[in-house]
């Protein structure tokens, strides 16, 4: 049980740590605000849920153009992609 | 260890009880990180509780919940008899075990519906019921931390190991003054 715990706990922290805090070292002074890559989304099409920021990231979870279940994180400086999920 | 013992938990109800641990430790631990783990956990739990309430209806006697469900005036005549050190032995849950397994059932259950929630359409990524999935899980974290001092508390007072009766499903026998 301790084994199995440990095993788990130890992949959750390597992988949350990976997944794309590296891409979005941006100091805050230099965010842009959340309204603006809101906008950005919903001129491709998405409808926006929510943006909250995770690992120095934004993160969206919205409903693409497609009508796909979303959630992305962006670069908050040049609000670029880093990371995608996408559930159907 | 030569005293007799009786059978009060049934196979079904040690498995329903630490696989609900397992699903939850491991809920827990890959909330928002291993979200296929996370879910897999989640509807784990869900689909256990689930036949805990079919069990509650047929399964033997320590199971069902008319057994150690009492109302909530027996609930607190016993937490005062608790108080004054004087409450009686139960072989099955004790009326205030009784409540937290209740609490449980509906809050494990609550927690499993709002994950499940946030995987439809319809409220993907809406926040209050991803507030209302962490809020509920810090009540629960608390009511286990509860339900264990109350196990704790339990077996010293009445001079056995509870946890050991949720694995072996055995406990001594009912003597004069025991709830049986």
């Amino acid at each position: 049980m301790k084994l199995v715990l440990s095993a788990v706990l130890l992949s959750v922290i390597a992988s949350g740590a990976a997944l794309a805090a590296d891409k979005c070292k941006v100091p805050v002074g230099e965010w842009q605000p959340r309204e603006k890559l809101q906008g950005q989304l919903e001129q491709q099409g998405w409808k926006v849920r929510s943006i909250k920021t995770e690992d120095g990231c934004y993160e969206a979870y919205a409903i693409d153009a497609a009508g796909k279940k979303v959630e992305a994180y962006f670069n908050p400086k040049t609000l670029e992609a880093v990371d995608k999920k996408s559930n159907d | 260890m030569s005293e007799p013992t009786v059978r009060i938990w049934e196979p079904y109800v040690r498995v329903f009880h630490w696989g609900l641990v397992a699903s939850m430790v491991t809920a827990w631990a890959t909330g928002d990180e291993l979200q296929s783990v996370h879910e897999f956990a989640g509807y784990t739990a869900g689909a256990l509780i689930a036949s805990r309430l079919v069990m509650g209806f047929a399964g033997g006697r320590y199971t069902r919940f008319a057994q150690f469900v009492k109302s909530p005036r027996a609930v607190l005549a016993y937490a005062s008899a608790l108080r004054r050190g004087e409450e009686r032995r139960y072989l099955g849950h004790n009326p205030l075990g009784a409540a937290m397994v209740v609490a449980l059932l509906g809050l494990v259950s609550g927690i499993a519906f709002t994950g499940w929630l946030q995987t439809t359409d319809a409220y993907w990524g809406i926040e209050w019921v991803e507030d209302l999935h962490a809020a509920l899980v810090n009540i629960v974290i608390g009511c286990v931390v509860l339900h264990v001092g109350g196990v704790i508390m339990e077996s010293r007072r009445h001079k056995e190991n509870l946890a050991a009766a949720m694995i072996t499903g055995n406990k001594r026998a009912p003597e004069p003054g025991d709830i049986a």
